[in-house]
């Protein structure tokens, strides 16, 4: 007996089982497809997963640096990390969401189907192992993959994927990250603080290179500091076992010794559950408009699949978008009105010690775009970052001298993955420079600085020195 | 002895108030301290204790009046106690823009709507509303009264106020933008920058014209406006001429294009055609001794037109080499104001498309542009068999007021022969 349905989603990840949540709460019958544990990439290998392990690296060198603050610790006294309850804990987390998810599903009416979803045409998925579906509307939340390198000696069993990695249970001696990005930085802080040596190999000229030029070259520095290394430019020939240990040669001659090797060079939308030529793709993405619509009418592909923003957070918003569009179709009679996903103040975060964070325009791109004005603020002039023992780093504001527009917010620091959302709600409400230069904030707190940083955009912030 | 019940100053500036509502009827009892009406002002609303008890004689005014302060507004009294009749001439002082009109009752004010504008242009309104209308510079003509007399109330302005982005707000000021008057795209109509005259909006991109695009732009509007133009079509038989074009360039090893070809029997035709080569002043043509062919090249900034100069004493191959540097040039942006200026006739060759016939605009004060299309293999009659022949399609544009269709036609015919003929070059 085939389903009939409304909307099917095919995905339980982020853009998925949002959609699915929203489309069944505007009326539709709704049947998500999953073939594996809800949640997606960000709940079961990527976002929370590393948070927790993120948690424990800030514990770690809270720990180690806190004799100043007068805390006593026996001598010699190193933290470790017990990788086996670790994981135990990590896994603990992540089944708590999970289970949450199908729970928040089952409370929204959304049935579940338990298989691989492909997408036949608009109004017939097949799944397989299970009854095909009828709908009216299909939306493609297939997700992403891992970006495999052509490098040989990638498959030896001691080279992990950004997901294979999260559940090691003991900390490698050494260890060789293959990607600077944000996933590459997070898990190198994360094993530096559970005591490996850790190397970061990166192709392009600077780590986090889709970040602000200043945010990556001073997150250089403090990884650096850190006693982290960089290869930057750095592309990798092989990878050679030899006895236990791993030998990554360089083009440039050189050669890195490893005992484990994570491969995370990026993400790429995964399309095993859209038909060839069903829906237009272009560099391995599905195309979609703002409306999130493919080139098919009636079906949808939010999140991941379409390469637009790869980020869980984007991902909850398209899948919405998605969602009303899709339940729209499906259900004409309600007049429900159209959607659009608007993906121009997306933070991008990389949950590090410190934590960097980003939102809107780089400098550069804003300076080809406008005629500009900036302001910093450094954390060594925040009360609440000293007090914390977090001085490192800055906010920086980058505003368009005409009207005073954010262009885009840039920080490096504590806590700043919290605050990168006031600068993205106040771009998005077009809260000029002048008016967040006036805005009280609680004093004192790490946050000040963004209206510091606003204040000196516009030459009036009081807490640093008057500028030359 | 009645007493009066006034409208109340309630600060320095007040000067008059609007009943908003009545809480009490004629003949109802009240005691001092009672709630007889909400009254408001020009900085608030606020309900109006009686400062008497007794018996409501009288309600001088309607809800929805402005009456000065001080002035009565209604008297109490004892049942049947004569009420003095003095509240017509205060009534009088009521401002006549604001005053509404007493015979109609509350139900025909509201279906009349702006019909209760007393003066031109004015609606009643209360001293609050209008200055909420003043701040938020609102006409309040848009804006729909709630008041039971059919008054506009401040929250009516309130309600009718677009509130616009601080970002947006700085925009529409700098821009002599009114906020009032644009659409908001927001919750509850929030004007967003996006949403002004002339922003960029996720719904749309905006490409600014290039300098080229304007002005090229500007030219052809120019162009059509003031020329009577004509398009005539005509399709060539270019077979032979397509043959002996791939064996002279095999032999050659140097590739003549079609166009080479066409500027070439183009030249040779405006020779003999000297109207098709002209320009019109006044009521003279001018006819033009050298032939400045202009050749449209599109380039990533726009259109361009180099100008090869003196074509008609040019040979083939120094038409096709001069024209392949001078179209290098425009797609480099390296052609000079020189080499795009004095132009007497256009050819513009939009064959690589695939196109078969179009209507070229004019470059003025040229007398014709010639569009050249494309090639193609079809069938036709020859001696009553049907054969593959090779045709190319030809566009003429002209000025209608310097030539007709006939000679139009018989330029054309004489770029007919150049090209089906192509011996008829050594005539």
């Amino acid at each position: 007996m085939a389903h009939t349905c409304d909307v099917a989603v095919i995905g339980g990840g982020p853009a998925g089982y949002i959609a699915a949540v929203k489309a069944s709460k505007l009326g539709a019958e709704t049947i998500l497809v999953e073939q594996d544990t809800l949640g997606g990439t960000c709940l079961n290998r990527g976002c929370i997963p590393t948070k927790y392990y993120a948690k424990t690296a800030e514990f770690i060198y809270e720990a180690k640096n806190s004799a100043w603050r007068g805390i006593v610790l026996p001598e010699g006294f190193s933290p470790a990390v017990d990788m086996k309850q670790a994981v135990i804990g990590k896994d603990k987390t992540v089944r708590k969401l999970t289970s949450g998810i199908a729970g928040l599903l089952k409370a929204h009416g959304v049935q579940v189907v338990k298989g691989k979803g492909k997408a036949v045409s608009s109004s017939l998925v097949e799944v397989e192992g299970a009854e095909p579906i009828h709908c009216k509307s299909v939306i493609l939340a297939g997700g992403s993959k891992e970006v495999q390198l052509p490098i040989p000696g990638l498959d030896h069993p001691q080279v992990y994927t950004s997901a294979a990695i999260l559940d090691i249970e003991t900390v490698p001696k050494r260890l060789a990250v293959i990607g600077g990005g944000a996933i590459g930085i997070e898990i190198a802080v994360i094993y530096h603080a559970f005591g490996a040596s850790v190397d970061i190999i990166e192709l392009t000229p600077s780590i986090l290179p889709f970040f602000d030029a200043g945010i990556s070259e001073t997150f250089s520095g403090l990884l650096k500091s850190r006693g982290i290394n960089l290869h930057t430019e750095g592309r990798i020939e092989k990878i050679t076992p030899e006895g236990d240990e791993l030998i990554l040669e360089l083009a440039d001659g050189s050669q890195i010794t490893a005992d484990a090797v994570l491969a995370a060079a990026g993400r790429q939308p995964e399309l095993s559950s859209i038909p060839e030529h069903l829906v237009r793709t272009e560099k391995g993405a599905v195309q979609v408009d703002p409306y999130m619509e493919t080139s098919q009418p009636g079906i949808f592909a939010p999140g991941d699949v379409n390469g637009k923003c790869m980020l869980a957070h984007a991902a909850f918003h398209m899948g919405e978008t998605a969602a009303v569009n899709a339940a729209r179709r499906a259900l004409p009679a309600l007049g429900i009105e159209r959607q659009i996903s608007d993906l121009r103040y997306v933070p991008s975060i990389v949950y590090a010690v410190p934590e960097a964070a980003s939102v809107g325009m780089k400098r550069a791109e804003a300076e080809e775009r406008f005629e500009i004005i900036t302001g910093t603020f450094p954390f060594s002039a925040n009360g609440r970052a000293v007090a914390h023992g977090s001085p490192e780093g800055y906010i920086e504001v980058v505003a368009e001298q005409r009207y005073g527009r954010i262009l885009g917010v840039h920080a490096l620091g504590p806590s700043v993955s919290e605050i990168i959302q006031e600068a993205a709600v106040l771009m998005a409400m077009e809260v000029t420079v002048h008016e967040l230069a006036r805005c009280i904030h609680g004093h004192p707190t790490v946050s000040e600085a963004l209206m510091e940083a606003a204040a000196d955009a516009v030459g009036e912030c009081l807490h640093l020195p008057p500028k030359q | 002895m009645p007493e009066a019940i006034i409208m109340p100053k309630t600060g320095m500036a007040m000067e008059e108030g609007v009943i908003i509502s009545w809480k009490v009827q004629e003949g109802d009892v009240i005691q001092k301290g009672d709630i007889v009406a909400e009254i408001e002002t020009d900085k608030t609303a606020m309900e109006l204790e009686s400062d008497c008890a007794g018996t409501v004689l009288k309600l001088l005014y309607q809800a929805g009046s402005t009456v000065p302060v001080t002035a009565p507004i209604a008297w109490v009294g004892e049942p049947g106690e004569k009420i003095p009749d003095t509240h017509r001439q205060e009534s009088e002082k009521i401002t006549p823009e604001t005053k509404a009109p007493e015979p109609q009752s509350p139900a025909q004010f509201a279906q009349e709507g702006k019909s209760s504008v007393s003066g031109p242009g004015k609606r009643a309104a209360t001293p609050a509303a209008r200055r909420a209308a003043g701040e938020q510079h609102i006409s309040l003509d848009r804006i729909t009264p709630s008041g039971q007399g059919g008054e506009i109330r401040e929250r009516d302005v309130l309600a009718a106020a677009r509130s616009a982005t601080p970002l947006a707000a700085r925009m529409a000021e700098e821009q002599g933008i009114s906020i009032e008057e644009t659409a908001g795209s927001g919750h509850g109509g929030k004007v967003f920058s996006s949403d002004l005259p002339g922003s960029e909006s996720i719904r749309e991109t905006r490409i600014p014209l290039t300098n080229i695009q304007r002005i090229t732009g500007e030219r052809m509007s120019e162009s059509i406006r003031t020329i009577p133009m004509v398009t005539q079509h005509m399709d060539l038989d270019v077979t032979s001429f397509m043959e002996g074009r791939k064996e002279l360039n095999s032999r050659r090893g140097y590739k003549l294009t079609i166009n080479d070809f066409v500027l070439f029997a183009v030249s040779r035709a405006l020779a003999e055609h000297p109207r098709m080569n002209s320009v019109l002043e006044g009521n003279e043509v001018i006819c033009r001794h050298e032939v400045n062919l202009g050749a449209a090249t599109a380039t990533k900034r726009g259109l361009l037109v180099p100008v090869l100069k003196g074509a008609q004493s040019m040979g083939l191959l120094q038409i096709s080499q001069r024209m392949k540097k001078l179209a290098e040039a425009a797609r480099d942006g390296t052609l000079t104001a020189d080499e795009m200026s004095e132009g007497t006739f256009t050819v513009s060759n939009v064959g690589m498309f695939g196109i078969t016939s179009f209507t070229p605009i004019i470059n003025p004060p040229e007398a014709g542009i010639l569009g050249i299309c494309a090639v193609q293999q079809l069938p036709r009659f020859m001696n009553n068999e049907l054969k593959q022949r090779s045709i190319m399609g030809i566009s003429l544009t002209f000025d209608h007021r310097i030539m007709d269709g006939a000679e139009a036609a018989e330029f054309m015919q004489s770029i007919q022969g150049y090209l089906e003929v192509p011996l008829s070059a050594f005539i």
